[in-house]
């Protein structure tokens, strides 16, 4: 069967994310007439009508504010990362976003986690996930 | 505005049985609860000019094969979407149809059929590829962090609602022991087995904080519900006397409140206030102490209870406190899913909760019928409600 990974390709709106992780950097959309982040990519800002929008960094230190604990891995591709963790990390200004944990137990709401962007799924692109102060993912 | 109010009434309604049965027609199911439906209204399909489907292809039927299998011949057509979320809109097109004069009897349809398939989530799934789905998935899946199955979203919302609230995890069990109890009371129900507090402590662990015993069985079937002018002699016909429309927006999330803080949304709750001031309230000049039985979405046990908080039945914040002691059970205040819902009954994406009320609403019951129930109320945490009145 082919993997629904292979069959991902990076689109326009996608791309600054990606370039960035590439240099392993994360950016996020900003509104420009706000000076907010924001999440999911738009085109244009969702808080003021067709504000423009710029790509860059925020700031990778957050606080988890829940976290789930997988058991069972739905796709195949993560089945060797049994038991994983998916934390919800509120970046600066609210910004909040869904991060890859390789060790469940390092991770606990309210305490303050860096985030950074690697790949946890071979050939698959990077994605965010909690990292040590080294680097390597927690 | 919204003058629609007791215009159009639910007049038959029909099932197939639940279990799972791989190697069956999903047009046949549909055809079992259409035929079901129409004997209960006392129609015949001719008289039927309105069909609107939800879930459709690839796990259900579709409104132009149900239309040309099983002989309609409707001229006013729709079709939601391949998930649930919809059931209580499409019973709200079809008042609306009616009363604006653009139909006079609405078959509305759910067939499905899950038992052939994987589950939700999984790569064999037909919609696995909504894991992948530009800004994440239905359920806020995001496969490519792992935040694989609509499981994910529902674990997340839960835990962050935990977290937010101070509130104990194990308290979630008193909704599906409820559920499964009245499950246990109705006789088409799929999971009538007896639960324990320990069977359900015990059971699997899927994705913390949620377990085997927090998720709705995969189910087969059909539900249809005949929508037509609410004449008020008929004592059987139930009035569609509410309703109101699902949100979307960067403050939702479909498995978690408004403003509870997951995601992009803020961190602001409803106020009991404006929970009493919604629409669907208004439209029905009703309140929750006037609601006898209730239905609610529940694909996952916690949704039942930022909907009880979301339609103001309880402060935000507090209904995992408030549904214990036997206050959404049969003999309860606020008899909730009395049929097991889609936990414990069928996984019918809400369609089978519609279908209780209207039985409740009738007095057809049996054993597990509230005593005399004038007005019954259908909701969900995604927004969307209806009230429902006896004539």
């Amino acid at each position: 069967m082919v993997s629904p990974f292979d069959m991902l390709e990076i689109n326009s709106l996608q791309t600054p994310f990606y370039e960035a992780a590439a240099r392993g950097e994360l950016v996020v959309p900003w509104c420009t007439a706000t000076q907010r982040p924001f999440w999911p990519p738009s085109p244009s800002s969702p808080f003021v009508d067709k504000a423009e929008v710029v790509w860059r960094p925020i700031d990778v230190s957050g606080i988890v504010r829940a976290k789930i604990v997988f058991h069972r891995a739905f796709l195949a591709e993560f089945e060797h990362l049994l038991p994983y963790a998916v934390a919800l990390v509120e970046l600066e200004q609210a910004l909040r976003l869904l991060v890859f944990a390789t060790t469940p137990a390092k991770i606990n709401v309210g305490e303050k986690v860096t985030v950074g962007v690697a790949t946890i799924v071979e050939h698959a692109a990077p994605v965010p996930v909690v990292v040590e102060a080294s680097g390597s993912l927690l | 505005m919204m003058d629609f109010s007791g215009k159009a009434a639910v007049i038959g309604v029909g099932a197939s049985s639940f279990e799972r049965r791989p190697h069956v027609s999903v047009l046949e199911l549909a055809d079992t609860a259409l035929n079901e439906a129409l004997t209960d209204a006392g129609l015949e399909k001719g008289q039927l000019d309105g069909l609107l489907v939800q879930v459709g292809s690839p796990r259900g039927a579709d409104y132009d094969s149900i239309a040309e299998t099983l002989g309609l011949a409707p001229t006013f057509c729709a079709q939601s979407w391949a998930h649930g979320r919809f059931a209580a809109t499409v019973l709200t097109h079809a008042a609306l149809a009616i009363s604006a004069g653009m139909a006079t009897r609405v078959a509305c349809i759910m067939a499905m059929k899950n038992s052939d398939i994987g589950r939700i989530g999984e790569a064999n799934n037909p919609l696995a590829h909504e894991h992948f789905r530009e800004n994440g998935g239905p359920h806020g899946e995001v496969a490519n962090v792992g935040m694989c199955s609509p499981i994910a979203g529902a674990a997340m919302a839960f835990d962050l609602y935990c977290e937010r609230y101070g509130k104990e995890r194990e308290l979630l069990a008193e909704i599906p022991l409820t559920f499964r109890a009245h499950a246990r009371m109705t006789d088409d129900a799929v999971m009538r087995k007896p639960m324990s507090v320990d069977d359900y402590a015990n059971s699997r662990p899927l994705v913390d904080p949620l377990r085997l015993f927090d998720c709705s069985p995969v189910g087969d079937g059909a539900v249809c519900l005949i929508v037509g002018a609410n004449a008020t002699a008929n004592r059987r016909a139930v009035a569609i006397t509410g309703a109101q429309g699902l949100r979307a927006g960067r403050d939702t999330f479909i498995f978690g409140p408004t403003g509870l803080g997951l995601a992009q949304q803020s961190s602001t709750r409803i106020t009991r206030a404006a929970a009493l001031a919604q629409p669907v309230w208004k439209m029905a000049a009703s309140s929750p102490t006037e609601i006898d039985c209730v239905g609610i979405y529940d694909s996952f046990s916690p949704l039942p209870l930022y909907a009880f908080e979301d339609f103001g039945f309880c402060e935000s914040g507090t209904a995992l406190d408030w549904v214990q002691g036997g206050r959404i059970a049969l003999g309860g205040d606020c008899p909730t899913n009395t049929n097991g819902g889609q936990l414990s009954h069928a996984q019918m994406n809400g369609w089978g909760q519609l279908r209780e009320l209207v039985t409740q609403l009738r007095g057809e019951a049996g054993t597990r019928q509230i005593a005399n129930p004038r007005r019954a109320m259908w909701m969900t945490v995604a927004g969307d409600a209806l009230v429902l009145e006896r004539n």
